[in-house]
């Protein structure tokens, strides 16, 4: 990076875009903002980060906000099957790009006209962890046939969280696991959650499986092989 | 008419006090007196500034202007420990017990005895609480009780026990009949009149008639911040007095 | 029968009696008695006490005639503060003590604000909630912390707030035990509790009494603030961990917990027994529920109707005795 100040013009001088995210209260996209001003920094660009606090018309408000400004380019963290059809269409309309970031939409690019998606697939994560996982599991010689896969979740019904674990329950159909159960993590506090998922084990000792999705801290309990997956990233 | 001013027989005297509440003018320079062992009638319409001038004197307002004499002593009244420190206690118009309390905790309330280390003495509480009581004529089941399960007249009973009980110089009484019974308000009349046996001076303030009439010795009448009126007793009946509350509440 | 009446007429009866069916209903039913089991009993009492001890405070606090909802915000800064601290080379227990400090500070400015302005001080509260929040996320950029390398498993320090007494005792216990005994005192035995309860039930009266009722609700404060710094240095050695995710959702956890305990809203009427009971019903219900295999969302329902059940609960006997 030293280096390149010196070069004539940084690659994007000039440029200005803008990170429309729903997040808010979550250690997770303070790592993304620092990424995104890291890489500005870099290609001499400058790029400015909202959050909405998992607030659906106030991060549809920072989106109109945001096209106002009239950046060169908008990353949109795509969380809703519908909401964001239209909003991004304008957008576009008015000449700004607008790219997915972390989700999107169901469908793809059938769902939604955003330019592109970069992040992992939801479904696809899910289906990967289960599918290490569970070939782990069989290399350790885990009888499958009274397998059961407890799934907590931070956020009960966020759109990412259920496309995940559609994609865990196609890993585990691969490999003939029939029981499994989503369980309200209890939010983001670490206590909380220590306490629901320590009970939770505690009452279905049959759990062979545990895969979180939260940013707790992981809880080593020895039922069964209780590995806690972080599925976390971009 | 005018009653006769022997200042060093007064327990208390305020000298043209004044107070303003944002843009009230609540009392427009009153002075008022107090004889030891003396009771004084406080009267006057709605608003007169009844409550506001004895407030001052409890240390629950701070007057404008004026100075308050207690004891032949000039004193600074700012807040009511500095009252109560001087011997000043309230019966309150708005009740001065903490009703979900017992009765010893609101006897007791601010000035607990204590063993060491700030742990109160609850028998000693408790045993002076039902002393203080039974002087007064008053015997309550415990003093555990809280104050709500009471009738108003007991209650008031415990504020005038607490009083008397801590020795109490002057005694201000600011509507202590009010939404009383028949009955509870002549045990409440029995109770002023034991503060009296005691000795102890009083300001008693009423909109009835009847009720300070029969107890008072001395009647002042406020009108609109000021005193239009001080008479004895002997020189007015109840008639007078009643006709002199209503053309005071007139007057410009 | 006179028995029985006299039995009711103490607020926290209602909590005792809910408290104990809960906790014999559980045992029977829960699959294989697990609910008394070594090892549910040793995971209750290593976690209930994180929020339990805020609780403590919170009712005292309440009885003052006050709220504080900012302990969610306040208990992840105490925690921040404690790990920079020892990051900074302090020993564990110099930066405890900073802590706690900072969580006094914070209690006397809540108090302060809350006096000064006469505004309810669930309003005021909510204001430094959100305020302390912002502060900490910009402070922290969020990023989690690890203190692991500063107090190791089995360090003095370690084992003082997170260890074991024996396989069924967390040390957290004992902390949680050891405030409601000095709490207790305080509320029932100390001319302060006195003052505390004057001060909620009949303010007027309590100044008028001579009692610094703006002093009094400060000192309330600062003890919810100091508490919080606790448990936000015992949650954390616990964690290994400082996360700016610590705390939320505290403030009205503790309020529920109070409530269940026969706390008024009002001010004036609780006492430590039924606090202290209240602080541990709220995770028994959660813990048995789910160990008697109650689908886990629906948990929530329940601790809801709960806290419902008891304020109407906690109303009728009030009127019965009277
Ligand atoms: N705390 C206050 N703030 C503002 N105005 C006040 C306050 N207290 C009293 N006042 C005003 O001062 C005036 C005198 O009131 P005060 O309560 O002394 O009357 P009172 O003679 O006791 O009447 P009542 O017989 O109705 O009790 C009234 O106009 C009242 O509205
Ligand atoms: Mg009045």
């Amino acid at each position: 990076m030293g280096s390149m100040a010196f070069a004539q013009g940084k690659p994007a001088e000039g440029l200005y875009f803008r990170l429309v995210t729903h997040g808010g209260d979550d250690p997770f996209w303070a790592v993304v903002q620092q990424g995104a001003l890291d890489a500005a920094n870099e290609l001499g660009c400058k790029v400015d980060i909202d959050l909405a606090g998992s607030d659906l018309a106030l991060q549809q408000k920072r989106l109109a906000e945001a096209v106002a400004q009239k950046p060169n380019g908008i990353a949109l963290v795509i969380n809703d099957d519908t909401a964001w059809d239209k909003p991004v269409e304008d957008a576009l309309a008015a000449g700004i790009p607008v790219i997915g970031i972390n989700n999107d939409d169901s469908k793809g690019p059938a769902g939604n006209k955003r330019l592109c998606y970069i992040g992992k697939s939801e479904e696809r994560a899910g289906y990967m962890i289960g599918l290490k996982l569970f070939q782990t599991a069989k290399e350790k010689g885990i009888d499958f046939s009274k397998a059961h896969v407890a799934m907590p979740v931070e956020v009960p019904g966020a759109n990412y969280g259920v496309i995940r674990s559609n994609g865990i329950k196609r890993a585990m159909a691969e490999f003939g696991i029939t029981s499994s159960e989503i369980i309200d993590g209890g939010g983001l506090e670490m206590t909380t959650v220590e306490q629901r998922e320590t009970s939770y084990l505690l009452a279905h000792p049959e759990t062979t499986f545990s895969i979180t999705n939260t940013d707790s801290p992981p809880i080593s309990i020895p039922v069964g092989i209780s590995l806690t997956a972080q599925l976390r990233s971009i | 008419m005018e009653y006769e001013n022997r200042q060093n027989d007064d327990i208390v005297r305020m000298v043209n006090i004044e107070k303003w509440f944002g843009r009230v003018y609540a009392l427009r320079g009153v002075d008022f007196h107090l004889k030891r062992g003396e009771t004084v009638g406080l009267l006057g319409d709605n608003g007169a500034g009844k409550s506001t001038l004895i407030k001052i004197l409890s240390g629950y307002h701070v007057a404008d202007k004026g100075d308050i004499y207690f004891d032949g002593k000039k004193v600074v009244i700012r807040s009511p420990r500095d009252a109560r420190r001087l011997g000043i206690e309230t019966v309150y118009q708005e009740q001065a017990l903490a009703p979900n309390l017992s009765i010893s905790r609101n006897i007791f309330m601010g000035r607990e005895p204590v063993k060491g280390f700030g742990i109160m003495d609850k028998k000693l509480m408790d045993e002076e609480s039902m002393q203080a009581l039974q002087n007064l004529g008053l015997r309550l089941r415990s003093p555990d009780l809280p104050v709500v399960t009471l009738s108003g007249g007991e209650r008031q009973g415990v504020a005038i026990a607490r009083a008397i009980h801590f020795k109490a110089k002057c005694v201000i009484l600011d509507e202590p009949t009010v939404a009383l019974s028949v009955k509870e308000v002549n045990e409440v009349l029995e109770f002023i009149r034991e503060i009296q046996r005691e000795g102890i001076s009083s300001i008693f303030i009423t909109h009835n008639l009847y009720h300070v009439y029969e107890i008072a010795e001395r009647f002042v009448v406020m009108a609109r911040g000021k005193k239009m009126t001080d008479v004895l007793k002997e020189d007015v009946t109840l008639d007078d007095l009643s006709e002199l509350v209503i053309k005071s509440a007139l007057v410009e | 029968m006179n028995q029985t009446r006299r039995f009711y007429s103490f607020r926290s009866s209602s909590t005792l009696v809910v408290f104990v069916t809960l906790v014999v209903v559980f045992s029977i039913f829960t699959p294989n008695h697990i609910f008394i089991n070594e090892r549910n009993i040793a995971a209750l009492g290593k976690l209930f006490p994180d929020l339990g001890i805020i609780a403590l405070g919170i009712g005292v606090l309440m009885i003052c005639g006050e709220f504080d909802l900012s302990v969610g915000s306040v208990l992840p800064f105490c925690s921040f503060i404690f790990a920079q601290q020892m990051i900074a080379d302090f020993s564990p227990f110099v930066s405890f003590f900073v802590s706690l400090l900072v969580g006094a500070i914070l209690g006397l400015i809540n108090g302060i604000i809350t006096v000064k302005t006469k505004m309810p001080s669930f309003i005021t509260t909510l204001g430094t909630l959100m305020f302390w929040r912002g502060i900490l996320y910009v402070w922290s950029k969020m990023m989690p912390m690890s203190i692991r390398t500063f107090v190791p498993s089995g360090s003095p320090f370690q084992k003082l707030m997170a260890g074991n007494l024996n396989a069924y005792i967390p040390v957290q216990v004992i902390w949680f035990a050891i405030f409601a005994v000095i709490l207790s005192i305080l509320l029932h035995f100390h001319r302060f509790g006195n003052w505390i309860y004057s001060t909620g039930d009949n303010r007027d009266a309590a100044h008028a009494m001579g009692i610094r009722t703006d002093l009094v609700k400060i000192i309330c404060f600062m003890i919810v603030g100091v508490l919080c710094g606790f448990s936000a240095c015992m949650q954390s050695v616990r964690l290994g961990s400082f996360a700016a995710t610590q705390g939320v959702g505290f403030e009205f956890k503790a309020i529920s917990a109070c409530v269940i305990g026969g706390t008024s809203l009002r001010g004036g009427i609780g006492s430590m027994t039924g606090i202290f009971l209240g602080a541990l019903t709220i995770p028994i219900i959660d813990n048995g529920l789910i160990l008697m295999r109650v689908p886990v969302f629906a948990i929530s329902a329940f601790i809801g109707l709960a806290t419902i059940l008891f304020v109407l609960l906690n109303n009728y006997i009030e009127r019965k005795t009277r």
